[in-house]
């Protein structure tokens, strides 16, 4: 039986992930496991796809789960949703039978992303054979003047938005939504078409559609109001976030097996994707050896993911390059720990975040973060870390030689370490709770 | 008792089943003759790519005119205007109607059949009375279409002296010249025409069926539609351009139970255009506002029109006057126009539910206002002047001049 003034959080996107949680999923965990602590009001739900249908999502065994796991580990040693589209590709061209292998030889990864939406389909179909834990699917009803919270992204689901539109036209309830960035649609360079047409018919139904929003960062914000200027939507209320800072954890940090180097390093973490600009990196490397510097050594820890294939081989074929870098495409959280405990310091030459999550992680682990100096990363730690163009390969080669010297890099590391303090999610959680009451 | 007058009408495409605007105004002013009294026969030479109803008195191009006009598609009209005296099959087939027919006057619509038809009847010293039928200042429509499409100035040029040149003479030459509105009629009237008539466009009132209405309804219903903007228009460039101007791409201004429904070949046409632009943010969404409801038959449109709350007419080019003002004047919907869509219809410009806005955020609000303000009932004297454009009212000054020849 459902009550009146309910609030109903979305697990759906948590409801069928398995493993570790990347950035968006500790989002919706950490909100999600205090509103359940503290509101006994709140009731959880997932979306099912097929049926269109909202079901009662038991949070509570859902969370036992998680918690015999030894806790929400923080690094994703499972693939988020791009990589989906790519695994997927990969298992279907696998089970390909051989005579269509010859006639069609295996695609490149540009190739792959290119077919994009196609596999992205079979991907979430592959997906969705995991049964999600909906409880004993006792089925969802939105009752007037309740309050329904979406913390994941929506745009693999997009049934999802417009069946509460539907519901939404019908009774009146308050929909609020968690806003991580415009990617798709203001860097659409950076991935397929198709995908820009589903991100941005989602985001017209989030920017629409929401009684509230909750934007993860000012760059967010900023780019909601652009889109809904550039789209003539009349945006509605939007409060900026400051996101809990998740730092990997371990007992037993450990060198990774494919970096067994004694020798110093600056560490790139993040998924190998276009918009992380590690071209940038490439020409810095080169541009610091043409300053006549002996580059330091360059660990780029990550899977690879969109348009990437060209860079990494330049990197791994160049003779400037070729022995300056490590690809570390599956480091565990033992691993992580140990890269960002022994690294000189990291660098993240990214040219659009919604937030910047190992900016964040640098900076948590008491490290210089060299970042660039667009979107949202200046929000993470403002004068703390050190900042340069991702169009400027010069001035990041500059800045990483000026950090090459030990009392420059050493006066930024103490001033980190005495100054960042690390944000709690029941900080976040509290922003979130006062936004929705403000607008209840 | 007096033996009827027989009219020949000449045009460049059949009015059987009529769809687009020039074919609904033809098919009606034959009507209107029938009705009057005439006997009347209507002939078109034309291109069937493009038509597949006509009559057997209607004349078709040739595979090789058809290929003339295949290259060259924006003068398919000025080609079937000379083959009526330079295509020897043609002008046998147009020479057998006047020789059995026998015209007393012949309607020519639109200045290009005489094209042909001067020379012929000048060859055989035939002189019947001529009526033109005047639809736009065609030489102007057709150049800024052939700029707007990047032809060769050259080429536009040439083009646009030939039409041009018809439509002088054929004013001079004519007994009376109708033309749909009154700039329309200054410009004829400035080439020389000395005997000239106001026809403008107009409809004739249309009926739903209850099940034209019930489709649309639940078609709606089902996607959590209430209301309903209605653009009607053809495949014809300034439409789609017009509602770019006026209305725009981003469509996030229309309520969320609001869809701007495009019926008639701009529907095809608009999703043509939004088709080549990629990562294009208004065409992405586009659809999360609009409807593409295609061609329709007359009773699914009537049906549409029925249900619909408010229409626009974002006209800002093109010659002549619009027959879907005359249609959403007569429907008692809601109307937001340009005035440039109320040429013709100037008297009409104030009365109660109409909306004129002529740049786009003007045009926007209107949509949004017309969408709120109930509909207000018109009072007696804006029903009859509303009446003005059902086409008997609006073609009876032509009929009764034609009846003076």
């Amino acid at each position: 039986m459902s009550s009146s003034k309910t609030i109903w959080i979305d697990m759906s996107d948590l409801s069928q992930w398995k493993g570790h949680f990347t950035g968006i999923q500790r989002v919706v965990y950490n909100i999600a496991l205090r509103y359940s602590q503290d509101n006994a009001a709140v009731r959880f739900f997932c979306f099912d796809e097929r049926a269109r249908k909202f079901y009662e999502f038991d949070f509570a065994s859902f969370n036992d789960g998680i918690v015999s796991q030894s806790g929400v580990r923080t690094t994703d040693t499972r693939p988020g949703r791009k990589e989906l589209l790519l695994i997927g590709a990969k298992k279907i061209y696998t089970r390909t039978p051989s005579i269509v292998k010859k006639i069609a030889p295996a695609p490149k990864l540009k190739s792959v992303a290119k077919k994009g939406l196609g596999y992205y389909r079979r991907a979430k179909s592959l997906r969705q054979k995991i049964a999600p834990s909906t409880g004993g699917r006792q089925p969802v009803v939105f009752e007037e003047g309740d309050t329904v919270i979406v913390l994941g992204n929506t745009w693999d689901r997009p049934d999802l938005l417009l069946t509460l539109g539907a519901i939404k036209a019908e009774r009146k309830i308050l929909l609020f939504q968690v806003l991580y960035d415009m990617i798709p649609t203001f860097q659409p360079q950076a991935f397929n078409e198709e995908l820009f047409d589903v991100y941005t018919k989602n985001m017209f139904e989030v920017l629409t559609l929401s009684d509230g929003l909750l934007a993860i960062s000012k760059s967010t914000k900023k780019d909601a109001e652009l889109l809904c200027e550039q789209l003539c939507i009349t945006p509605p209320p939007i409060s900026v976030i400051r996101l809990g800072d998740s730092v990997p954890t371990s007992g037993h940090p450990r060198r990774p097996a494919g970096f067994q180097k004694d020798i110093p390093f600056i560490l790139c973490a993040g998924t190998i994707e276009a918009r992380k600009n590690h071209a940038l990196l490439y020409y810095a490397w080169k541009e610091g050896t043409l300053l006549g510097q002996d580059m330091p050594h360059l660990v780029i820890v990550g899977r690879p993911g969109w348009y990437t294939q060209d860079i990494v081989h330049a990197f791994k074929t160049d003779m400037q390059t070729r022995n300056k870098v490590t690809f570390l495409h599956n480091a565990n959280d033992d691993e992580l720990v140990w890269l960002y405990q022994n690294a000189l310091f990291t660098i993240y030459p990214s040219y659009y975040e919604g937030w910047g999550l190992p900016v964040a992680e640098s900076v948590a682990f008491g490290k210089l973060c060299l970042s660039s100096n667009q979107a949202s990363m200046p929000e993470i730690a403002g004068d703390l870390i050190d900042y340069f163009s991702p169009f400027d390969s010069k001035g990041c080669a500059e800045k990483i030689i000026y950090y090459l010297t030990p009392s420059h890099l050493k006066k930024k590391e103490q001033t980190i370490q005495a100054n960042y303090k690390l944000v709690s999610w029941d900080h976040t959680y509290q922003q979130v709770v006062r936004f929705v009451r403000e607008l209840s | 008792m007096s033996i009827a007058k027989k009219i020949l009408i000449l045009s460049t495409y059949p009015i059987k089943n009529p769809q687009h605007g020039g074919q609904k105004r033809l098919a009606a002013i034959a009507n209107e003759y029938t009705k009057a009294g005439f006997v009347v026969k209507s002939v078109a030479i034309f291109n069937p790519s493009n038509y597949k109803d006509y009559t057997s008195d209607d004349i078709q191009l040739n595979s090789y005119l058809i290929h003339e006009v295949n290259k060259s598609p924006f003068t398919g009209d000025i080609i079937s205007g000379d083959a009526i005296f330079e295509d020897a099959h043609i002008r046998k087939q147009v020479m057998k109607v006047l020789n059995t027919f026998k015209p007393d006057i012949i309607h020519i619509e639109q200045a290009f059949p005489y094209l042909g038809l001067r020379p012929l009847l000048n060859s055989i010293g035939f002189r019947p009375k001529v009526v033109f039928g005047s639809q736009n200042v065609e030489y102007t429509m057709k150049e800024e279409m052939l700029n707007s499409l990047s032809y060769p100035s050259e080429f536009t040029r040439s083009i646009t002296k030939k039409i041009y040149d018809i439509e002088v003479k054929l004013s001079c030459e004519a007994d009376l010249v109708a033309a749909v509105s009154a700039d329309d009629l200054r410009v004829h009237e400035k080439m020389g025409a000395t005997h000239t008539v106001l026809a403008p466009n107009g409809i004739y009132r249309s009926v739903a069926s209850d099940s034209s209405v019930s489709f649309w309804k639940q078609t709606f219903g089902a996607m959590g539609v209430n209301k309903i903007i209605l653009f009607v228009g053809s495949a014809h460039p300034p439409n789609w351009i017009g509602f770019q101007d006026m209305a725009g791409m981003a469509l996030g201004f229309i309520p969320r139970d609001t869809r701007i429904v495009f019926a008639g070949s701009i529907s095809e046409y608009a999703q043509h255009e939004l088709g080549k632009l990629h990562y294009d943010i208004g065409a992405a969404t586009f659809e999360k506002r609009a409807y593409f409801a295609g061609r329709l038959s007359e009773d699914r449109l009537a049906g549409l029109l029925h249900i619909a709350d408010e229409i626009i007419l974002p006209i800002t080019e093109g010659g002549g006057s619009n027959l879907k003002t005359a249609e959403a004047i007569l429907s008692d919907k809601a109307v937001v126009a340009t005035s440039y869509a109320f040429r013709g219809y100037e008297q009409l410009k104030n009365i109660s539910g109409v909306f004129i806005a002529d740049n786009k955020n003007d045009f926007r609000r209107a949509m949004l206002e017309a969408l709120r303000v109930p509909n207000r009932k018109r009072t007696p004297e804006e029903r009859h002047k509303q009446e003005a454009v059902v086409w008997d009212n609006c073609l009876r000054d032509l009929v009764e001049k034609v009846k003076q020849l």
